[in-house]
């Protein structure tokens, strides 16, 4: 199986201070990735470094057998590797629908917009209900809802999540994983998940990556990173 | 009566030049100082079209309109872009525009007193009252080129991108917009509307290298007033103002008439702070 995005020696410093080094990180085709570690790990900076928000130190970036190092954000994007970020970002005084119709922003095929917007209302019909709301008004799993179908409206490849569980409570938690899945299975979008809740990523995805300050210190199957000793002691205390 | 017609003109043309300071303040969280400025250049550059170079009235409003469009393209690539994060710079280099605008104003001109030629000669009587062409023609465009701005802010895609990168500009970015490239459409735009208020007005009230900081008087009242994120918030301020401006002329003499409608806006501004119709009123 190829890898849909590979992560190749991924340095970024801020000022003298480093906060990822030496990180590699493959996710393939077709399959659901996750990237585990505590607060400050690096984990947000890895992703956004990926897509170009934070300038990178060194290292490469390839998708889709592409190097894409040096290019935009928006290239990125437009080509199918898209991120819905720590925090969601939404346009709050923006209704619904037009957040949504933002997602689509390089897309010029009307058809697979429409059909897309059909697909992100039957994965969150409450969507569909409050598409004149305002973005900002909706509670904060309705939020996060409307950010990973902001991110499906680019129609990715590759679709990065940044700690959709941050703040919800846990039954919305796992209505979220719940819908990652079903994204990844119907349409057989990649997803590189990077989360602190634990439960929420081996529940999800199938292979593991580990960060603890800025290092890569684990990775593996979620089962083996289940019994893992160093992962164990981060996390459930040993 | 009269009063109404030049309160709508002025009105109308504290909208037009508060409108790019206004796009510049909502998308790049920073204020233009040198707006104001920019405005009396693009009535200068006018004038010495039409005056010294001969050229018809409105294809010197249209030129100087595209090199301030221009203009506002630059400054963004050489200040809001470098500095966005870095206020106290960029209010230097503003400080720096407008005393270079205007002592090269005051070296041009002296003590000469100029105004545009007119654009537009005669008479119209509507409904028995007769008024000046001069200020039809004003209202008119000016009426159009709002109702284009608006029409491009909420019916077209590059509205929907300034939209969100106002509100979220990393959000913008992840969607795949080029904020940089927006930023300096909105700045062409509004430096570009500025320069045309700067043309009508130095036609109706004359030219002065001073007529910036009137204006930025004004426009920052305006947007304070409106409140932050408020398009229809400028609107409805922007004709406030102009009635108050033509109303005070008239109903005071001298230096109070321009006196009083600040004092006025002060205190609204000491009643409703945010001011009257953005996002956190």
């Amino acid at each position: 199986m190829s890898n849909i995005l590979e992560i190749r020696d991924l340095t970024v410093m801020f000022g003298k201070s480093i906060a990822v080094h030496d990180v590699n990180i493959n996710v393939p085709e077709g399959g659901i990735v996750t990237l585990i570690g505590s607060n400050g790990a690096g984990k947000s900076t890895t992703l956004n470094a990926t897509l170009g928000i934070v300038p990178m130190t060194r290292g490469t970036i390839s998708f889709n057998g592409e190097d894409v190092t040096h290019a935009s954000t928006s290239e990125k994007v437009r080509k199918g590797l898209v991120l819905a970020p720590e925090g969601r970002h939404l346009f709050p005084y923006l209704s619904v629908y037009k957040n949504l119709i933002l997602g689509a922003t390089q897309r010029k095929d009307k058809e697979g917009i429409q059909q897309d917007l059909e697909f992100c209302f039957e994965l969150f019909p409450i969507l569909k209900d409050r598409l004149k709301q305002k973005a900002g008004t909706m509670s904060g799993g309705q939020q996060q809802m409307l950010a990973i179908a902001r991110a499906m409206m680019a129609n990715p490849k590759l679709l990065c999540l940044d700690e959709p569980s941050l703040g919800l409570a846990p039954a919305v938690i796992e209505d979220i994983g719940e819908k990652v899945r079903e994204i990844n299975r119907t349409k057989g979008t990649s997803i590189l998940l990077v989360e602190q809740n634990v439960h929420l990523a081996f529940g999800t995805a199938s292979y593991c990556y580990t960060l603890q300050v800025g290092e890569l210190v684990a990775e593996g199957t979620v089962e083996e990173i289940r019994n893992n000793d160093v992962v164990k002691k981060a996390y459930f205390g040993g | 009566m009269q009063i109404v017609i030049n309160a709508l003109v002025l009105g109308i043309m504290y909208i037009l030049a508060a409108l790019g300071f206004a796009f510049i303040f909502n998308m790049l969280g920073t204020i233009n100082l040198g707006h104001g400025a920019l405005y009396m250049v693009g009535a200068y550059l006018c004038y010495y079209l039409c005056a010294a170079a001969g050229i018809n009235n409105w294809i010197a409003m249209i030129i100087s309109a595209a090199v301030l469009a221009v203009v506002g393209l630059l400054l963004e690539r050489v200040m809001f872009r470098l500095f966005l994060d870095n206020f106290d710079r960029i209010v230097m280099i503003s400080v720096g525009i407008i005393t270079i605008c205007q002592t090269i104003a005051n070296l041009l001109t002296g003590s000469k007193a100029l105004v545009i030629p007119s654009y537009a000669n005669g008479l119209t009587t509507i409904f028995g009252m007769s008024i000046s062409n001069e200020r039809l023609v004003t209202f008119g465009v000016g009426l159009l080129l709002l109702l284009a701005t608006l029409y491009v802010v909420n019916y077209t895609a590059l509205g929907r991108q300034m939209e969100a990168v106002a509100q979220d500009r990393l959000g913008a970015a992840l969607q795949g917009i080029n904020t940089n490239r927006v930023s300096a459409a909105v700045c062409a735009i509004g430096v570009g509307l500025a320069a045309v208020a700067g043309c009508f007005m130095g036609a109706y009230l004359g030219l002065s290298s001073s007529m910036g900081d009137t204006m930025n008087l004004r426009i920052l009242m305006l947007v304070m007033l409106a409140g932050a994120g408020s398009m229809n918030g400028i609107i409805i301020t922007g004709t406030v103002m102009g009635f108050l401006d033509a109303i005070c002329q008239m109903a005071f003499a001298g230096n109070a008439g321009s006196a009083v409608p600040i004092i006025i806006i002060v205190i609204l501004l000491l009643i409703k702070p945010k001011g009257f119709f953005g996002h956190d009123a």
